[in-house]
């Protein structure tokens, strides 16, 4: 028996979610930097608009600050943050390493958000840092009990954001293979995952809704 | 007043004064990254604060700790047996050592508790007894003995582990004991109890002052973490909740909440931390819960007026460690003492914890006195006093670099399983204003490893 709460449980898949979150959100704030400077001042106000956020730079360096720290919820930090809480709150099942990037990394941002100082080479040193935590997940959690939990957040992350920021289903159907994989890890045995191209809403519920045909959700 | 330096002491400076403080920074960040914790609670918001710490440990020497051992494993061995009794048969007061109603009178006696017995007769199995070191007659004295829920093992531990990889000087020179093996004790001591099942620390939950200990020791011990509602009781028995619906017999917890917080059938009905009816599985003998429930009539703090009789009575030796010398407002003689020379007494508040309701007679304004008078009289259950006691400062290197002398004590750690161990370091506590005796953490104060030594140098 894998010795694993519920709540404890979906802390994982959380944590997974939220750096996965913060990985796809790097992405966004370097492409629409360049597409600032590149091709149209306007392009980060008009997509986080789709968002139903908005946003009010004057400058390239202004849009970095309010996505980075200031868009309340959504900014880089907050992500950041959330993903930190669940890894305190997890860290009895955590490697030391992996909870200390996890850690270093939101200390690192406050820190930046303290002093005002953002930039492209900054974002470009975030990804590398969450790369490393991926990483650490890879080689320290192979074949531990938590591993597939956080795996789940990541790749159920990754086919909602595909959906809700690029419209893309196609993309998030090329992870379904991938997520039966894992889901079966959680729950031997379960009912795999199908998932249609036809309504974009159906597709994100029943993507968000895995978690829980899969694990028993805590009360609380 | 500054403990005259010991060789060990100036064998540490020695190389102190070889090494660059600057790399106190590089331990600082490694504490940072670590999130090495003790949150607070003030003005009712949480606060995630670093413990301060500091750099320069208390060195104990081996014979010195060799007779502090003694005296700590004296001092839980009475202390256990004590609560065997006072919950059992209650000779102690039969026989007239303390008075009933003393006991009685106190909130931390818990009568519906009587006569439930526990596994192997052990009821403190994790112990902090604080104790200072006086500057008059260089002895160590007992301020306070912690068996409920005592925190702060983990924070020397993590400091250590930490000092070894910036200063490894230190360690290749002195002849420092190692402390790893706590967490072992830890587990060693919880299967010795365990009543089938797994084990579990229980915490109050993220926002306790002391969620880092808990989440270190469950790693470290191979305990499980869990919050009051990962825990169920079915048939008189817990059980833990996992995620695939299975549910895993639990067989020993280390709770780390009080007794008014642990299970709200049984206690405080508002408790939103605690489970429900394990209380009703402690007394079917189906879980050990570390500590047991009811030990804080043993640390209640006019109860540690009497732990050198219980040594007497018990164990029929004498006290090894000293009490700090203390007057109990419930008896008239001492009442009358205390109320005629409070300037020059620390009065106690028996309820309080933490270094609250810790009072200096001589910093009170006349009409405070006026007023603690009033209440002594009207209430001397409550209240102890002490004489104040000129405890040793110990060194710390302040931002600048200086060293600045400040009061501290230090609290020991015993884990009681199928023996007393008694942890070779312990979590020293000084005051972060030079001006003040209040060491708490829960008050701002800072913390310093403690190295005890294998052979003296």
């Amino acid at each position: 028996m894998i010795l694993i709460s519920p709540k404890t449980a979906e802390n994982l898949y959380w944590m997974g979610r939220y750096i996965q979150r913060a990985e796809t959100m790097t992405r966004l704030v370097i492409s629409l930097f360049d597409k600032i400077l590149d091709e149209d001042f306007d392009d980060a106000k008009n997509f986080y608009a789709r968002l139903g956020i908005a946003l009010n730079y004057d400058s390239s360096q202004a849009f970095l600050r309010q996505s980075v720290f200031e868009v309340e919820h959504a900014s880089l930090i907050s992500v950041i943050h959330y993903a930190r809480e669940n890894a305190i709150l997890t860290r009895s099942h955590l490697s030391n390493r992996m909870f200390s990037r996890i850690n270093a990394l939101y200390l690192a941002y406050q820190k930046a958000k303290e002093e005002r100082m953002v930039s492209l080479f900054w974002l470009e040193s975030t990804l590398k840092e969450l790369d490393a935590i991926w990483g650490n997940l890879e080689l320290t959690l192979v074949e531990a009990k938590e591993s597939p939990l956080i795996q789940l957040g990541k790749i159920v992350e990754r086919m909602d954001l595909n959906i809700r920021m690029y419209d893309s289903i196609e993309a998030a159907l090329l992870d379904v293979e991938k997520l039966n994989i894992i889901a079966e890890k959680i729950r031997p045995n379960h009912k795999h995952v199908a998932l249609s191209s036809s309504n974009k809403y159906k597709t994100l519920e029943k993507i968000n809704s895995i978690y829980g045909t899969l694990a028993y959700v805590s009360e609380s | 007043m500054i403990e005259s330096h010991s060789p060990h002491y100036d064998a540490f400076k020695s190389i102190l004064n070889t090494i660059d403080t600057k790399r106190v920074q590089e331990l600082l960040a490694y504490m940072n990254t670590e999130a090495i914790n003790f949150n607070l609670f003030k003005n009712n918001a949480f606060i995630e604060r670093k413990f301060p710490f500091d750099i320069i440990p208390r060195i104990v020497p081996p014979e010195e700790f060799a007779y502090l051992e003694k005296g700590i494993g004296q001092r839980i061995y009475a202390l256990n047996l004590f609560l065997e009794d006072i919950y059992g048969a209650q000779k102690i007061l039969k026989d007239g050592i303390i008075p009933s109603e003393f006991v009685f009178s106190s909130k931390a006696y818990l009568p519906a508790f009587a006569n439930t017995p526990v596994a192997k007769n052990i009821r403190v199995h994790i112990s902090g007894i604080d104790l200072v070191k006086n500057s008059v007659g260089d002895g160590w004295v007992v301020l306070e003995d912690n068996l409920r829920v005592p925190s702060g093992v983990s924070y020397p531990l993590s400091l250590r582990m930490l000092t070894r990889k910036v200063f490894p000087e230190f360690f290749e020179k002195l002849p420092i004991q190692s402390v790893h093996d706590y967490p072992k004790h830890l587990e060693k001591a919880m299967e010795y109890v365990n009543r089938g099942g797994i084990n579990v620390i229980l915490t109050p939950g993220r926002y306790n002052s002391a969620f880092y200990e808990h989440s270190y020791l469950a790693k470290e011990s191979g305990a499980i973490l869990a919050s009051g509602d990962d825990l169920v009781v079915e048939k008189d028995k817990l059980y833990l909740k996992t995620y695939s619906g299975k549910k895993a017999r639990v067989g020993a917890v280390y709770r780390r909440l009080d007794d008014e917080a642990l299970d709200p059938i049984e206690f405080n009905p508002d408790s939103l931390i605690g489970v429900s009816n394990i209380t009703q599985v402690y007394r079917s003998g189906n879980v050990a819960i570390m500590n047991s429930i009811g030990n804080g009539i043993a640390d209640d703090k006019g109860i540690y007026y009497f732990v050198p009789e219980m040594i007497r009575y018990y164990m029929k030796e004498e006290p090894i460690l000293q009490n700090a010398p203390t007057y109990l407002a419930f008896f008239e003689k001492d009442r009358n003492h205390i109320l005629q020379n409070m300037r020059n007494l620390v009065i106690k508040d028996v309820a309080e914890a933490g270094g609250y309701g810790v009072v200096f007679g001589s910093k009170l304004t006349k009409s405070e006195r006026e007023k603690l008078k009033s209440a002594i009289i009207a209430e001397p259950r409550r209240f102890i006093a002490q004489e104040v006691i000129e405890f040793y400062d110990i060194e710390c290197l302040d931002e600048n670099g200086t060293l600045s002398p400040r009061k501290a004590d230090l609290r020991m750690f015993s884990i009681y399983g199928e023996d007393i161990f008694v942890w070779p370091g312990g979590l020293t506590r000084f005051a972060m204003d030079p001006s003040s005796y209040i060491v708490n953490s829960s008050q701002g104060g800072g913390f310093k490893d403690t190295w005890i030594l294998k052979e003296s140098k």
